[in-house]
């Protein structure tokens, strides 16, 4: 029992615990994980993912320089973090078996479907950022609540009257006019 | 829930609830350490019926025990523990491996030694984290309610390692993956014991119905009371245990730590619907300061 922290002026009630073992021995097996490894995997997942997040509010709050270093730098985050997770495994070539079940009892396996769905997108959004190219194809939940009010005109005719997808999951292909509202400015000479 | 505890707790019939429609009986092992007489015939029928490969050849100085300890490449392992008796103060004398054995009080008879023997393997658990804990699918529940590692699978992430409470499976080094009893997968799939249990000249090692084993088991340890031995208890059989019971338990003549196995083992997913919690509350206020951050900083740059 690892409770026997004493309160002031309290007597423990039951003596600390003395560690017996066979021989001395450890009774389960220490972790065989490189330490540079699996920490850096965890603290690059977790720099890309806040990253992310802070690209999100920057471009929604319409600081675009701001969301394309962070884009950038979390793609440069989560590709050695991903690089560091697979160095770490005993069978670095076998990554891939991680996608090969889904287990919410396996944290490690959250974090490989995790590390693969993000990944790209990370990613996708950090080349989106840096070449100008295909900005619709961003986040789409950036793009919603700018669009909806301004792009409503150039709905097509084909679409219900009513926005067929909640903000968020619209296919931005009906909105040319976004497209270029959000776009980054075009370099000289473009069109 | 009913009666199906799928993270911890009781679970009648694990190899149903993991997805086989129709299993056979769950089966197991009963290691009466009573009349184990640490022949290590067990640990060789396993080496040589597995084929798995040398574990290291050093002189441990833990009595006859050179094992050591179970592994990547040692499957059964045998304990052996000298002991003096009656251990000083209720509790056991492990004076061999440093040398420096406690004095004892009074000098004692020479025949005053005891031995305590006893070959340990992967229990097999009824929640064995190892499973499901394992990303990859390679380990899997059997048929006949066992647990087991698919080599060609394993890609030696190692998770599994740390997360058995009883410290049995391991990675094997220059190899990278995974490894631990199969409670011989394919002799059960031919309809034959294990080769420990098999091997074992004193029937130490019993292999059976689970159920039939905890039956016999008992009675075991009511004749060794009536007998005067007080001490013999089971060790592992308890569906009611942190780990939903053994499939592989024990009569122990002395407290589970002498033999180093841990006292109260726990499966880590007990915990699990916590861990997801605290992990969820960490993202949402990490979305919420980020928010927060923005907001505010919005509002400074609408100030100036």
């Amino acid at each position: 029992m690892t409770r026997t922290r004493q309160r002031r002026g309290e007597q423990v009630m039951v003596p600390r615990a003395e560690f017996e073992s066979y021989y001395g021995r450890p009774i389960i097996h220490a972790p065989s994980w490189a330490a540079r490894d699996i920490a850096g995997y965890f603290f690059l997942g977790g720099l890309a993912g806040a990253g992310s997040v802070l690209a999100a509010g920057a471009h929604l709050t319409g600081r675009p320089r701001t969301a394309t270093a962070m884009k950038v730098s979390s793609l440069a985050a989560v590709s050695l973090s991903a690089a560091a997770l697979i160095h770490d495994l005993g069978k670095p070539g076998r990554f891939a078996n991680m996608l090969r079940v889904f287990k919410p009892t396996s944290p490690m396996s959250m974090g490989s479907w995790v590390l693969s769905a993000y990944g790209p997108a990370a990613g996708a959004a950090a080349l989106s950022a840096v070449t100008g190219r295909l900005p619709r194809a961003g986040p789409p939940q950036l793009r919603g609540p700018r669009c909806s009010g301004r792009c409503w005109p150039h709905t097509p005719p084909s679409l219900p009257p009513t926005l067929p997808f909640p903000p968020g999951t619209a296919l931005t292909e009906n909105f040319p006019t976004c497209s270029r509202r959000l776009r980054r400015p075009p370099p000289r000479g473009w069109h | 829930m009913t009666d199906r505890h799928l993270l911890s707790g009781p679970e009648p019939d694990p190899a149903r609830d993991a997805g086989h429609p129709d299993p056979p009986e769950r089966v197991g092992f009963f290691t009466d350490t009573s009349v184990c007489i640490g022949c290590k015939a067990c640990e060789v029928a396993c080496k040589e019926w597995n084929a798995i490969p040398e574990d290291g050849m050093p002189l441990s100085g833990m009595s006859y025990d050179n094992t050591q300890g179970l592994g990547a490449s040692t499957w059964r392992h045998v304990a052996f523990i000298e002991q003096k008796v009656p251990a000083p103060d209720g509790r056991t004398e492990l004076s061999l491996i440093d040398g420096t054995p406690t004095a004892p009080e009074q000098p004692q008879a020479p025949d005053d030694m005891r031995w305590l023997m006893s070959s340990d393997v992967c229990k097999h658990c009824t929640h064995a984290a190892c499973l499901d804990v394992c990303p990859t699918g390679s380990l899997f529940r059997t048929e006949f309610g066992t647990v087991v590692v698919q080599e060609d699978i394993c890609n030696g992430c190692g998770y599994c390692v740390p997360a058995c409470p009883y410290g049995v499976i391991e990675q094997r080094q220059h190899d990278g993956r995974a490894f631990k009893c199969t409670m011989c997968y394919d002799r059960l799939g031919a309809g034959q014991e294990p080769a420990c249990a098999k091997a074992c000249p004193t029937e130490s090692i019993q292999f059976g119905p689970l159920d039939e084993l905890r039956e016999r088991a008992a009675l075991r340890v009511g004749q060794l009371h009536e007998q005067g031995v007080e001490q013999a208890h089971l060790y592992g059989h308890d569906p009611h245990d942190g780990v939903g019971g053994d499939g592989a338990f024990f009569l122990l003549l002395d407290k589970p730590e002498v033999y180093g196995l841990p006292p109260d083992p726990v499966v880590a997913t007990r915990d699990l619907p916590a861990m997801w919690k605290h992990a969820g509350t960490a993202a949402l206020s990490l979305a919420g300061s980020i928010a927060l951050a923005f907001v505010l900083a919005g509002r400074t740059k609408e100030g100036r």
